[in-house]
């Protein structure tokens, strides 16, 4: 993990977070220090078929969110960027929702 | 060997290798799958591309044929699935496809597939409203084993095979996949497959079968019945 504090510096914070996972979980050997905020991680084979279960309970149990059959393509899952964006997108719905649920009682 | 032997051959293995519990499971889901069966899917389409389709890097593809056949059986017992084979050995005989992967020699999983010549096509796709064109393929039965899973071989194997049926001449394909199978949803989205459609089916009795609320009679191997209407075994759509 130490190995890749340099790169993740240049991360927002939940970026930061989800690319710390992703290290520590989804990339085997070297290389991983490399991954940018705009990186393909489908095409680097980081976030495979096996790879995108892990992310996704983990997203699920870290974040709150529910990760729905319609939300598992790539332009959710392509780089550190959009999945911070897409798990921020979710988080705001769960709690216009809540919010909504609440005025309703 | 008949399915009956086949099932009983992976119910010991897995009474062995895994325990009682698994080989009670087991029993459990074949006996519930006679009376009732739930599956919740997407049908996922992708346009296969026309230009020189790019090599794969390590898997390597073969046409199953007859003399795969003891291959596909090792294979199968490997993964407690022996009870497979025998569709495998009809299937071929009757004329369906497959096509197999190996990595460095080794078998590593197949894919059947079909186009709009094989009346099979009845069974799968009429009661989604699907008929397939002269140029389009149903891709039904993806497997990899799962010690090959991850590193992007499903995915090397799955470009593989878009290869060869853009070769074939093929530029669509459909598929099915489960709508809960995280791992196997992931592998079609990011090759490039979109959602076409959900599809809900219950099947009563192995016979029965309600699409959307919509029931469907089984009849036979192939054919299926509207239950308000004639028999339907979809035809393929020649000019």
């Amino acid at each position: 993990m130490s190995g890749s504090t340099s790169n993740s510096t240049h991360l927002a914070p939940l970026q930061r977070e989800l690319y710390e996972f992703i290290v520590s979980e989804l990339v085997s050997g070297q290389g991983a220090g490399s991954i940018t905020a705009d990186e393909d991680l489908i095409k680097r084979g980081i976030v495979d078929s096996l790879g995108v279960q892990q992310l996704v309970d983990f997203c699920e149990s870290r974040y709150g969110i529910r990760v729905s059959d319609a939300d598992l393509v790539p332009a959710n899952f392509q780089t550190l960027r959009q999945l911070a964006n897409y798990v921020e997108r979710k988080q705001a719905e769960a709690s216009s929702s809540g919010r909504l649920r609440a005025r309703g009682r | 060997m008949n399915t009956a032997r086949a099932t009983a051959r992976d119910l010991s293995v897995l009474f062995r290798e895994q325990g009682p519990k698994a080989a009670l499971a087991f029993i459990r889901d074949i006996a519930w799958a006679q009376l009732y069966a739930k599956t919740d899917e997407i049908v996922l389409r992708k346009e296969l591309a026309s230009g020189e389709p790019t090599a794969t890097r390590t898997v390597r593809l073969e046409e199953a044929g007859a003399h795969h056949l003891p291959l596909l059986a090792e294979f199968n017992r490997r993964q407690c699935n022996a009870s497979r084979t025998p569709r495998f050995a009809t299937g071929l005989a009757e004329g369906k496809r497959a096509l197999l992967g190996f990595r460095d020699g080794e078998l590593i999983g197949y894919f059947w597939w079909h186009d709009a010549t094989q009346a099979v096509d009845g069974f799968y796709l009429t009661p989604f409203g699907l008929r397939l064109a002269e140029d389009e393929v149903f891709g039904y039965d993806l497997f990899i084993a799962p010690e090959h899973r991850g590193h992007g071989t499903p995915a090397e194997f799955v470009a593989g095979v878009e290869a060869k049926l853009g070769r074939l001449g093929y530029r669509r394909m459909y598929g099915f996949v489960a709508s809960k199978n995280v791992p196997a949803r992931w592998l079609w989205a990011s090759s490039g497959y979109e959602d076409v459609m959900r599809a809900r089916t219950r099947r009563v009795l192995r016979r029965l079968m309600l699409v959307e609320g919509r029931g469907w009679l089984l009849t036979g191997r192939h054919g299926l019945r509207p239950l308000t209407g004639q028999l339907h075994r979809a035809p393929p759509s020649r000019p």
